[in-house]
């Protein structure tokens, strides 16, 4: 129990002293920012391990009036998440050891880092809907600041732009989703997520389980996010700064994904099976929008964003048929997509800094000629993103199509199918937008305008994420055997 | 099956996985990356030798657990391998040429400053054949497929310097991943009945379920792929394109690996693809028309690598036409038969062509004229794969052609099926056409004259100016700089600078041991290796092509000018009908239209993503600042009017209150 508070008491604490020492410039404790910060977040990784080998729980009163208590645990469904955002916590900060950006003082920039690290954590550990609430809200602000602040200054209007439609998109999405977790409490009689899971919507009538339903997946579909609700992520990623877009894309949009299995899946399964067609064919619209849009898009890290949208098309799709296969298929591919965009932002992030912009319509050198490391690196990440058997992509997408084909029974079977051979060409689409933009900056026979090649820090993080992609690309079980007990208490299969 | 066994299995597939690994880690050090690969490619064929001696010697066959099973719920998903004796004498083959290779590439790329990385992804290709091969479980079957088209990508595009080369090795996995679309749906039909993605499982459930509608999509589907990997109509245009590639890559993929990996899966799936005839029947036809039109091709190429290159379409559609027309009771083994004599004698072509390419600096026919005649030590390699490929008895080529022409015959004889008769015809029609092209390449490399065509320089430069493909309209957006005029065409063969360094021992070993395969493999037939394949031979189906063979021969000597170029085809077609064949008539072309659409499509949703969907985000901008200046607007700073409103209020809470009462 005291390591769980501890996992989260220490990234906000020390978040917070960072950003109220902020004020003061001095370049010696800029430095220490780095070093305070790397300790904070290694500390935290290590509790965060503890925590999910010991599983406490955390039961406290708060808000008696209103039934809501501080209650966190672990579960096989948050395990994963838990690691890769403790894990993620400390790539950015070592990354940006050697790639700290510009814009403001350095120790606002990593209290930031630290307080979104801490309001993941939290999300993923309350077992509370309406701690869960608060704790989704938290991190949005730390965000603002690091895409607002510390974001791309070529274009402040554009700056300014990506940054309140983030803030105000996803504050509309939360109003929403604040009105049905309080629906949902109203109705069911308790805030804790495990008994609204164990109900599993019992007592609460149809039409009022679509409605409420209905909110939660709309207001968490921003934050996925699903198609059309997704044109916040391309500007917002375009500005952030590497470690911004590191997190949004590996840990913000897992947040998304993780509420609709917590709040929506689990204890409303009549209305999200009468959503649940609606919910897949905006996800597979995402799919195939995102793809074709990354085949002419020549912003890289735009590019990367939209590829995002479909991946998160693959999680939206396995969600919905509402199967075993379908929610294994949907957690994996969730940590698969934050690893690989974690990757591939890292590297983005990287080339953006050594080009100058991000533009892939310029000539510059060939990676592979110049830099063999980002090379590598960015044909494993690509590999990863086209769905290559083997890598850690191939899973969670293949099993969401096998489950998309084989949906539950309450699910519409022509259109599932339909969907599923939708999705299927999806993966072409992504194979074409993957291998163009390795002709373009990966092969070729330029070597000018010279760029160093990556090492140190930037380099340590992009081999561990290389290495993550192939080991739970060849050992998918590691992550299905964590999750397989909890998503078999969640979906009641029904042989058909 | 006993642990050794099972141990032995997972080896084939584990040594060449890690081998690639660790290659890549030295990948900077020549000595290390040439150590790891061959010790890899021996190990490797030491535990398939094993395999195969312990399935015949005592007849084991099973299962073999991987990583174990996935938990899905109702899907059972065991990841096995499957050892047999069809699995057996695949991998043993496959082992061997890779083996071949290696120690061919040793020496070929001896100055190739990415030699590492190319015996690493080597290595890897191979881990993704063998899991192919040795896969009991639909999903290893798919890591292994895509595995390799991954790798083919990074092998054809090995010189990525050059565009042509990243070009084609873009075009290639493109090409196949689309065919493998349906592929994938294909699986997913065929777990989803039995529930179980288990080979040996799934077979069971549908076996009773013989016609079935979904039976027979499910198999439609997977001819898709299959034709996406073999390289056949209408995907077959991908494969010529990759001869880009280094040479032992080429030998690679056209041997034993990916383009017959096709041929290997729906093997395996024989017992229950027999049981659906619409789809032996899309199959027949596939091959019929890939044979002839890829033999005819051939004929009129006027670089001889790619000549083989559509030898090779045309022999993958004579193995896979053997599963469409087999009778149930014959089972795969005509098949697998041609696959091994195939992978044999077309790796000694790859091999002896690209020794023959660095000795004369070029593989087109120009630059080859008379190459055997100024290098004598190639007459014999050469010349056996040309025999074994043309089906020249007592050549292996000749046994495993006679094997499918008996199988089809058989179709025909047993019952009257439309399949079998265009199976028949078609290949008896395609062994004329082989022989044509391997005379008019024999008769080129022993040509007497080298005096070249003038003409023939000037097709090659047009093509250079028509040729476009499907990369460029994704590459718009294109480096300031014009893609270079070399980037198409013939000359893209030319073959990277070796500073003719003398072969190796190790590789003119490996050319010699594969062309005494090629001549002896035959004799396969009287061992039990193959299954289900028993020494004889339809003597008048033998007859029969042999005369079709001398006949063909003797007519393409006969067209051959004893004086100029010595080549038939640049001699009757002329230099403009040449630059037909060499383009292939245009496929390229379609993918291309295909690929434009596509594109297209991409700008309309990326003017729809920010000029619809984004235009109602940016309305709520407008919106709030309408309402805004409407409030102000209504600010009058009057107190009268503020007033007014404070009455109509009251009286709206009045009637409100008064009516709800």
């Amino acid at each position: 129990m005291i390591l769980l508070l501890a996992a989260l008491a220490v990234p906000a604490v020390t978040g917070t002293a960072l950003i109220l020492a902020g004020r003061d410039s001095m370049t010696a404790r800029q430095g220490n920012a780095n070093l305070v910060s790397l300790v904070a977040s290694v500390t935290t990784a290590v509790l965060v391990v503890a925590t999910v080998i010991t599983r406490p729980e955390v039961d406290q009163s708060w808000l008696p009036s209103l039934g809501v208590r501080w209650q966190f645990a672990v579960d096989g469904i948050s395990a994963p998440l838990l690691l890769l955002t403790a894990a993620l916590g400390i790539a950015v900060v070592v990354h940006a050891r050697s790639h700290a950006p510009h814009g403001g003082s350095l120790t606002t920039f990593y209290g930031c880092l630290l307080l979104v690290e801490f309001g993941a954590l939290a999300t993923f550990l309350s077992r509370d809907a309406v701690i869960f609430f608060l704790s989704f809200e938290v991190v949005l602000i730390p965000m603002w600041v690091l895409i607002s602040r510390y974001g791309d200054s070529h274009d402040l209007a554009a700056r300014s732009d990506a940054s309140g439609r983030f803030v105000l998109y996803t504050v509309l999405g939360s109003t929403l989703m604040l009105v049905g977790i309080l629906a949902l409490v109203q109705s069911a009689g308790t805030a804790n997520l495990a008994d609204l899971a164990k109900a599993h919507g019992a007592g609460i009538e149809r039409p009022t389980q679509i409605v409420i339903a209905a909110l939660l997946l709309v207001g968490l579909g921003i934050k996925i996010p699903l198609w059309p609700l997704h044109t916040w992520l391309p500007p917002a990623h375009t500005i952030a700064p590497t470690a911004g877009s590191v997190l949004l894309a590996a840990v913000l949009l897992k947040m998304g994904t993780y509420g609709v299995v917590r709040l929506v899946i689990a204890p409303l399964p009549i209305g999200f099976g009468a959503l649940a067609p609606l919910f897949a064919a905006a996800g597979v619209v995402g799919i195939l929008w995102g793809g074709l849009a990354c085949l002419v898009e020549n912003d890289l890290k735009r590019l990367i964003a939209y590829s995002s949208v479909a991946h998160m098309g693959f999680v939206v799709l396995g969600l919905s048929s509402g199967t075993t296969v379908g929610l294994q298929a949907a957690l994996f591919a969730n940590v698969a997509h934050g690893v690989v965009s974690a990757l591939l932002f890292f590297l983005v992030g990287g080339l953006k800094e050594r080009w100058g912009s991000a533009d892939l319509a310029t000539a510059r050198a060939a990676l592979r000629e110049v830099s063999p490391r980002l090379g590598f690196a960015l044909v494993v990440g690509f590999a990863a993103s086209l769905g290559l058997p083997g890598l850690v992509g191939f899973w969670g997408e293949f099993l969401a199509m096998y489950s998309a084909w084989n949906p539950a029974p309450d699910r519409p079977l022509g259109l599932m199918r339909v969907l599923t051979v939708l999705a299927v060409t999806g993966t072409a689409v992504a194979a074409g937008y993957s291998l163009r933009v390795l002709r373009l900056i990966w092969s070729g026979d330029r070597t000018s305008p010279a760029h160093e090649d990556a090492h140190g820090g930037e380099w340590s993080v992009l081999a561990a994420l290389v290495a993550a992609v192939l080991v739970l690309g060849v050992a998918p079980g590691l992550l299905l055997n964590t999750t397989a007990k909890d998503v078999a208490a969640i979906t009641i299969e029904v042989s058909r | 099956m006993s642990d050794l066994v099972q141990q032995a299995a997972r080896l084939v597939v584990l040594v060449p996985f890690v081998a690639a690994v660790l290659g890549l880690f030295v990948a900077r050090r020549r000595l290390a990356s040439a150590y790891i690969a061959c010790t890899g490619g021996v190990v490797t064929l030491l535990a398939g030798s094993y395999v195969l001696y312990a399935v015949h010697h005592d007849s084991v066959a099973g299962q073999v657990s991987t990583i174990g099973a996935l938990p899905l719920g109702q899907l059972r998903m065991p990841l096995n391998l499957f050892v047999d004796d069809l699995s057996a004498i695949v991998l043993f083959t496959v082992a061997l040429v890779g083996l071949a290779i290696q120690l061919f590439t040793k020496w070929y790329l001896h100055d190739d400053d990415r030699y590492g990385v190319f015996v690493a992804s080597v290595s890897l290709f191979l881990a993704g054949m063998l899991l192919v091969v040795l896969s009991g479980d639909l999903v290893l079957t798919l890591v292994g497929w895509e595995v390799m088209g991954w790798c083919s990508y990074l092998l054809i595009g090995h010189n990525s310097r050059r565009d042509s080369a990243s070009r084609a090795a873009t075009k290639a996995f493109l090409v196949t991943r689309t065919a493998d679309l349906a592929f994938v749906i294909g699986l997913i039909i065929l777990a989803s009945g039995a529930q179980t993605t288990s080979i040996r499982d799934l077979m069971v459930y549908w076996a009773t379920l013989p016609g079935s509608t979904l039976l027979t999509a499910a198999f439609i589907c997977l001819l898709s792929g299959i034709a996406g990997k073999s390289a056949q109509f209408p995907f077959h245009d991908w494969l010529p394109d990759a001869m880009e590639g280094p040479t032992p890559a080429s030998a690679l993929i056209h041997a034993a690996t990916m383009v017959a990996a096709g041929t290997f899966v729906l093997s395996r799936l024989f017992p229950i693809f027999v049981l659906s005839d619409p789809a032996r029947l899309v199959l027949a036809v596939i091959t019929a028309v890939t044979m002839i039109g890829a033999a005819i091709i051939a004929f009129g190429q006027s670089d001889l690598k790619r000549l083989l290159a559509y030898s090779t379409v045309s022999q993958i559609a004579i193995m896979l036409s053997a599963l469409a027309v087999a009778p149930a009771a014959t089972g795969a083994g005509p098949a697998v038969l041609h696959l091994l004599s195939h992978a044999l004698f077309k790796s000694l072509l790859f091999l002896s062509i690209g020794w023959l390419s660095v000795l004369v600096a070029g593989t087109a026919a120009v630059a080859m004229s008379g190459g055997v005649r100024h290098h004598p030590e190639l007459r014999w390699p050469i010349g056996i794969g040309l025999l074994a490929l043309a089906g020249v008895p007592p050549l292996v080529g000749f046994v495993s052609k006679e094997y499918v022409l008996a199988a089809a015959h058989d179709n025909v004889s047993e019952s009257v099926s439309a399949g079998g008769w265009i199976v028949l015809i078609s290949v008896g029609l395609t062994v004329v056409l082989t022989a044509a092209y391997c005379t008019r390449a024999w008769l080129v490399l022993t040509h007497s004259s080298v005096d070249e065509e003038p003409t023939h320089e000037v097709a090659i430069e047009e093509l250079r100016e028509i040729d476009v493909s499907l990369i460029e309209i994704l590459t718009e957006p294109a480096p300031d700089e014009a893609p270079a005029l070399s980037s198409t065409g013939t000359d893209v063969l030319v073959e990277p600078g070796h500073g003719h360094a003398e072969i190796h021992n190790s590789a003119r070993l490996s050319v010699l041991f594969l062309a005494f395969l090629s001549v002896v493999g035959g004799l396969v037939i009287f061992t039990p290796l193959i299954p289900k394949v028993e020494p004889h031979i339809n003597v008048w189906l033998a007859g029969a092509s042999l005369v079709l063979i001398l006949a063909s021969a003797a007519t393409v000597r006969l067209m051959t000018p004893v004086h100029g170029s010595g080549d038939a085809a640049a001699d009757r077609l002329g230099a403009d009908r040449m630059a037909q064949f060499d383009k292939g008539f245009g496929a390229d072309g379609v993918y291309v239209a295909v690929a434009s659409q596509v594109v297209q499509l991409a700008r309309i949703v990326v003017v729809a993503d920010r000029q619809v969907i984004d235009a109602y985000v940016r309305g709520t901008v407008v919106a709030t600042r309408w309402v805004g200046i409407a409030g102000e607007r209504a600010h009058t700073h009057k107190p009268s009017s503020y007033l007014v409103w404070l009455l109509v209020g009251l009286l709206a809470v009045g009637v409100v209150g008064v009516t709800s009462w």
